[in-house]
């Protein structure tokens, strides 16, 4: 009895024990336990939303983003590197060596290779190698390739924009990410009555751009071929609507293929028609014409004395070619892109008004395209102006300006003188497929419509009679400006023996429903006459293809001293 | 009496347990077939990307006449170029 007792006491003492215990743990520690089990249990994985599309003006995909896999490698699992790399380099197109790196890198995780296409990836699946592993990601796709890579830039490998509209439309493409919370046993299933929150992912907006797919190959093989026939260095297009202020199509030339963008050297991955400053040349004396007629500080019919040079504060400036004194009206300076009568207009002018005018125009200042790194070119202060700098900025030297702001000179000339502002995009379809209209561009009224239209009649006269006769269309009347501008040596800082040459016009003249501009970098038929006037002329004929463009009527061409007409 | 009762207590707990197993069952397979239906629409979805992206591929006029220079044909220039619009058709 006395035994019993004693068992009785012990085995009450050891239950006291285990209740005091039970106790501690359930009501003082029991929360923290419950929440270490809890912490174990949840797991949150981030849902990685579907990057938007780019798409063109007829909603084709310029950019899209699809399924790839990157292949990884646990090393401690590869039996016989040799032969493992030997078999994957093939199917993923790498060296062997390379791949053998991989797999005999140190830990437990090394990249074999990133965004392999889904194809490849499952050839190499099929080989059941041990160690090596697939990891599904999303890999963007360029399917025209070259097609305004420069324009659409690229994306890198965390799925960022990097440049060009994959960059600048970045907060509206990517997206927003979700979120998966389970509670999961050891074994990484789920727990039927445990937490399963879903968060699901956004998918990104598609852009909707102004370009047309058709309009830009054409225009690259147009440039491409240009600048091989005429031995140039680079080359740059841009097609776009005077009154909406659309771009119908932007290329640079040389071009690389977006969907190997580290492959290209980063100078060719510029887009050279916002992000590249060049002093623009003759085709800058649109504005030097345009400020006189706006100012009435020439009459249409005054006849100017033009020398073939001319001594300007010390600084002699020339006309392209020798010639005698000519008699030239404005329209004749215009037409035969004479320098010295280009400055002697400015003197009419005067430096504050022209440089009003140049601001009016846009120089100096971005566009507004928004278009990561582009330049507002350069505009020399007023208080900087020399009488040499009135004369040179006259013809289009002394300052620079990149292509789309020269385009959207003449797009103001051909908009009856108001200015639109480009674009490149004209809005974004959400999740839904609802299409979210961009904003119409702004405007401003630069110059009056009947400043432009008689501006319009001396570019016409060039086309016809002047410099530019290589970019006639028969049965159309075009309007347009021939440039043929010094480059500055970089090595020097002073001008050397290249140039750009370029041509900026519009057609119909009475009409305009197409700009272009054409400049090509370094050619070695220097003038723009001939070697941009053509590649203009092939565009143009595009472009009434394209864009069913009708002759209309002719606009009368202004007064001639040389007898032109 | 009790013989009775008792066969009749077990008939009821084995419908019930028979028709919980089951619902449970139906629960689980109506389960699958969710994540499996997600799992699928999941899949169509990157197969439309994946076949819109080879469709625009096989489409894009870079392809098409890098395919027509492979066959000896000749591109033509874009001045050359005449477009015959279709009746209705907005390009």
């Amino acid at each position: 009895m006395g035994r019993l007792l004693v068992l009785l006491v012990v085995m009450m003492l050891g239950l006291t024990g285990v209740m005091a215990r039970l106790s501690v743990l359930q009501l003082r520690e029991g929360g923290s336990y419950e929440e270490r089990g809890y912490s174990q249990r949840l797991h949150t994985f981030t849902l990685p939303a579907q990057r938007g599309s780019i798409l063109d003006a007829f909603r084709q995909p310029l950019a899209l983003s699809v399924e790839a896999r990157d292949v990884y490698a646990d090393p401690r699992f590869v039996q016989d590197i040799e032969a493992a790399a030997a078999e994957i380099a093939p199917v993923l197109g790498l060296r062997i060596a390379q791949v053998r790196r991989s797999l005999s890198a140190g830990g437990s995780f090394s990249y074999v290779a990133r965004q392999v296409d889904l194809s490849a990836a499952q050839r190499l699946e099929a080989l059941k190698l041990p160690g090596i592993g697939f990891l599904p990601v999303p890999k963007r796709s360029y399917p025209d390739g070259p097609l305004a890579a420069q324009v659409l830039g690229y994306v890198g490998t965390d799925g960022d924009g990097l440049a060009g509209l994959e960059y600048q439309y970045q907060a509206m493409l990517q997206g927003t990410p979700g979120q998966l919370r389970q509670e999961m046993s050891p074994s990484g299933q789920p727990i039927a009555s445990g937490v399963d929150e879903l968060s699901a992912p956004v998918p990104g907006d598609d852009l909707v751009t102004t370009l047309d797919r058709q309009f830009q190959y054409q225009v690259q093989a147009a440039l491409a071929a240009a600048v091989k026939a005429n031995h140039a260095k680079g080359g740059t297009v841009i097609v776009m609507d005077p009154h909406t202020g659309d771009v119908y199509a932007m290329a640079s030339y040389p071009a690389f293929d977006a969907n190997a963008f580290a492959q290209a050297d980063e100078a060719i991955r510029r887009n050279t028609a916002l992000v590249d400053a060049f002093e623009p040349g003759s085709v800058n004396k649109v504005i030097t014409a345009a400020a006189a007629i706006q100012q009435h500080a020439v009459a249409l019919d005054r006849r100017f004395e033009v020398p073939d040079q001319m001594l300007v504060s010390g600084f002699t400036i020339h006309d392209s070619h020798p010639h005698p004194v000519e008699k030239m009206t404005l329209g004749d300076i215009i037409a035969e892109s004479s320098n010295i009568g280009a400055a002697k207009v400015a003197q009419q002018v005067g430096a504050p008004t022209m440089s009003s005018y140049l601001a009016r125009f846009g120089f100096g200042r971005t566009t507004g395209t928004g278009f990561p790194g582009e330049t507002p070119g350069v505009v020399p202060p007023l208080a900087d102006w020399s009488d040499a700098t009135l004369a040179t900025i006259a013809y289009g030297q002394g300052l620079a300006v990149n292509p789309m702001q020269m385009a959207s000179v003449y797009a103001t000339i051909a908009n009856h003188g108001v200015w639109v502002q480009p674009r490149l995009a004209t809005g974004l379809i959400d999740g839904d497929g609802v299409f979210h209209p961009a904003d119409a561009s702004p405007t401003r009224r630069v110059i009056s419509s009947a400043t432009a239209d008689t501006v319009t009649r001396m570019l016409a006269s060039v086309v016809q009679d002047g410099t530019g006769t290589l970019a006639q269309i028969p049965g159309y009347q075009v309007a347009g400006k021939t440039g043929t501008a010094l480059k500055v040596d970089p090595r020097t800082g002073r001008y050397g023996r290249k140039y750009v040459a370029s041509f900026i016009g519009f057609l119909p003249a009475s009409d305009p429903q197409v700009v272009i501009a054409a400049i090509i970098d370094e050619p070695t038929t220097i003038y723009g006459g001939i070697a941009s006037a053509p590649l203009f002329q092939q565009l143009a004929r595009y472009s009434i293809q394209r864009l069913g463009i009708t002759p209309g009527e002719p606009v009368a061409l202004p007064p001639s001293a040389l007898g032109l007409r | 009496m009790h013989v009775g009762f008792l066969a009749f207590a077990g008939l009821i707990v084995t419908v019930l347990i028979v028709g919980v197993v089951t619902l449970n069952a139906f629960l689980a397979q109506a389960a699958f077939q969710m994540r499996s239906a997600e799992v699928h629409l999941d899949q169509l979805g990157r197969d439309q990307l994946r076949l819109t992206d080879v469709a625009a591929r096989l489409s894009s006029p870079v392809q098409v006449a890098s395919w027509a220079r492979r066959h000896q044909m000749v591109t033509p220039a874009a001045g050359e170029i005449h477009i015959l619009r279709v009746p209705g058709s907005d390009r």
